[in-house]
């Protein structure tokens, strides 16, 4: 399905914030001024692309790294910084961190047992489907976690149930510091698809445009009952695993040559060529996502600490139906 | 008042709460009414309700239990049957996150998670190390559940009703040797609150704490101690978290000595919890060293002597009792 140019920029815009978001923490998170734990996403920036294309009822599930599902469903660059710096204000009131979630836009959080949210996302698909309002579930994992062996009970149960979810790989070659050859058998994750009687493809993942089609089908598919499919982006991250990775395990060369592969300036000249984007507005939207991000790390450093007296309030629920 | 079996008391409060939330649904290996499990669904429910809602599955306990919170955390109230209590142990990480979710995103936008995650106790079964455990204390010590341990059909009916109804996770147990176990419950409404302790019978010289079987057995050994004239006074918690702690405290207060009967291993058991607890609230009560019977540290062998020797019993229990008593160590 062709993409509206509306989508197209607004894909442009986020991958901008997000991009902007990632380099301010990346530096913040040198300075010691916030949590420890950022999972920089620089390089696999083309991943923002598909969250732009769900409903606002549909759901997400997202990876450790980077910020590209919360920047596209709409999360404010404050409550995600706040949270960073482990303050009252942050999407979850300085008890999450790294663990963000915002249930109001399908955002319930993450497992930090890699691959727990395989078999989370199957419960999420069964709400979805028992709503019967063709709402979909978009499911973000890495390689590495890939290889847990919840993902073939989630995949396999989620095909048996024909349960509308979206399994998006973000295949950067790299289990921490593991390389592909090391932890999966096969190079092509899709081809795993097929046994489990649902569709797979493999693009190149920092492609916005190829990303965004494939998903566009896949979840047009799942809305209408057909199922789940697997989607897998390959990609690479520019940054270590976590932010004071040495990355004594791979070669600078190796990344330079993935950061002429940048998915930013490639998707900027698509929207050039399609006169949809002049270079002043690069500028302009730019120099907007700096200073949104300013603001909000400027807004995380003055806001008040968590209240510890509240602690336990935050354990159970006090309701029933 | 007419009187069913603990399992039928099980499926009466699923079957009442499918049609009073069409949000509330089952989900197991075998919950199917061919499944070969003791806690396998009368086919009425199968029938009544369909495959959407009563989901049968394969060999999936991670994906049981962390699809629940998926569920949950989306608006869905899913009851999973685990069977067999043994099979939490595959789904421990998963168990435990649902309890850690809330806090541990800060409870953002009061999140909510409601569900039961049901299992049956099936300790001497001969089952052996992998098939007869009863992990209480694991359950106990995850932070955000709530633990219920129901011993008679009215307890399982009003209990189940009330972890159905709530918004957090509830571990909900009941032990094997209870579920045929007939006793009087109400045609009509009835929910059991959390954090109320049932005294069981009455006492005056000593206090034995006791969940699921080991009521049944620490009611035996009351009987036989009061051949002896030894009165005993037995308590079941019903949920360990929330604990009744003041039932127990006034009972000790009353008796001055406690033994704590519980089927899970003795180390790090939820003996020592609440005896712990007991001490630290009230330690001038106590007359005596508090007792404990439990599963010696050792995997559950099968044969029934063996068992019996790893296993609480009538006459360990009876022994605990006299001990604090003579207030030997």
């Amino acid at each position: 399905m062709p993409l509206s140019n509306e989508v197209l920029l607004r894909i442009y815009r986020d991958m901008i914030r997000q991009r902007t978001l990632d380099y301010q923490l990346v530096k913040v998170a040198k300075s010691g001024k916030m949590l420890p734990g950022w999972h920089s996403g620089l390089g696999e920036d083309a991943i923002v692309a598909p969250v732009a294309l769900l409903r606002q009822d549909d759901y997400v599930t997202y990876t450790h790294r980077g910020a590209y599902v919360w920047i596209a469903r709409g999360m404010t660059m404050k409550e995600i910084i706040a949270e960073f710096y482990g303050k009252a204000t942050g999407c979850a009131g300085g008890y999450g961190g790294t663990h963000i979630a915002k249930p109001s836009l399908g955002i319930f959080g993450r497992s930090g047992m890699q691959g727990g949210h395989f078999p989370l996302a199957v419960g999420i698909g069964i709400t979805a489907q028992m709503n019967s309002k063709g709402q979909v579930v978009m499911m973000f994992f890495g390689d590495g976690s890939g290889t847990r062996g919840h993902l073939h009970e989630a995949f396999n149960f989620a095909s048996v149930w024909k349960l509308p979810i979206i399994w998006m790989c973000e295949n950067n070659g790299l289990s921490m510091s593991v390389k592909l050859d090391k932890t999966w058998a096969i190079k092509n994750i899709a081809k795993i698809a097929d046994n489990y009687a649902m569709p797979g493809k493999t693009v190149d993942g920092n492609d916005v445009i190829a990303v965004a089609e494939a998903a566009s089908g896949f979840i047009e598919r799942a809305r209408k009952g057909e199922g789940p499919a697997l989607l897998e982006m390959i990609t690479y991250r520019w940054r270590g695993h976590v932010e004071g990775d040495p990355m004594t395990y791979r070669t600078r060369e190796e990344t330079t040559e993935w950061q002429k592969k940048d998915p930013v300036p490639r998707f900027e000249k698509v929207l050039l060529d399609k006169g949809l984007l002049a270079e002043e507005d690069i500028l302009r939207i730019q120099k907007k996502a700096e200073e949104e991000v300013a603001e909000a790390q400027q807004f995380a450093e003055e806001s008040p600490n968590p209240n510890p007296e509240e602690i336990f309030t935050k354990v159970y629920s006090t309701s029933h139906t | 008042m007419r009187e069913i079996s603990t399992i039928q008391a099980i499926y009466e409060a699923i079957a009442e709460e499918m049609r009073r939330d069409e949000r509330v649904y089952l989900i197991g290996e075998a919950v199917g009414p061919g499944g070969l499990t003791v806690t396998r669904s009368p086919a009425e429910i199968f029938k009544e309700f369909g495959e959407s809602r009563v989901r049968e599955t394969g060999i999936i306990e991670p994906t049981l239990a962390a699809s629940a919170t998926g569920a949950a955390l989306s608006g869905l109230r899913p009851i999973v049957d685990f069977s067999f209590a043994d099979f939490m142990f595959p789904a421990w990480s998963e168990i435990y996150q649902a309890g850690l979710w809330r806090a541990g995103h800060g409870a953002a936008e009061d999140m909510k998670i409601p569900l039961v995650y049901m299992g049956g106790i099936i300790g001497y079964s001969g089952g052996g190390f992998s098939h007869s455990r009863a992990p209480i204390g694991n359950i106990w010590h995850g932070p955000g559940l709530k633990l219920v341990i129901a011993t008679t059909p009215y307890d399982a009916k009003g209990l189940l009703k009330t972890a159905i109804r709530d918004d957090n996770p509830v571990v909900f147990l009941v032990h094997r040797l209870h579920y045929p176990v007939k006793g009087p419950v109400p045609e009509e409404e009835c929910l059991i609150p959390f954090g109320e302790a049932v005294v069981r019978k009455e006492g005056k010289d000593v206090t034995v704490v006791a969940d699921g079987y080991q009521v049944t057995l620490s009611l035996e050994a009351a009987e036989d101690l009061a051949r002896e004239g030894i009165s005993v006074e037995v308590i079941d918690p019903r949920t360990l978290e929330p604990l009744d702690i003041n039932t127990i405290l006034a009972s000790v207060e009353k008796t001055g000595r406690l033994v704590v009967i519980d089927e899970d291993y003795v180390r790090c058991g939820p003996h020592a919890e609440i005896a712990f607890q007991v001490q630290e609230r009230n330690f001038k009560s106590l007359k005596a060293p508090v007792q404990r019977v439990g599963n010696l540290n050792m995997p559950i062998p099968t044969a029934k002597v063996l068992r019996d020797a790893a296993l609480p019993t009538r006459e360990k229990i009876i022994a605990a009792v006299k001990k604090t008593i003579k207030n030997i160590t």
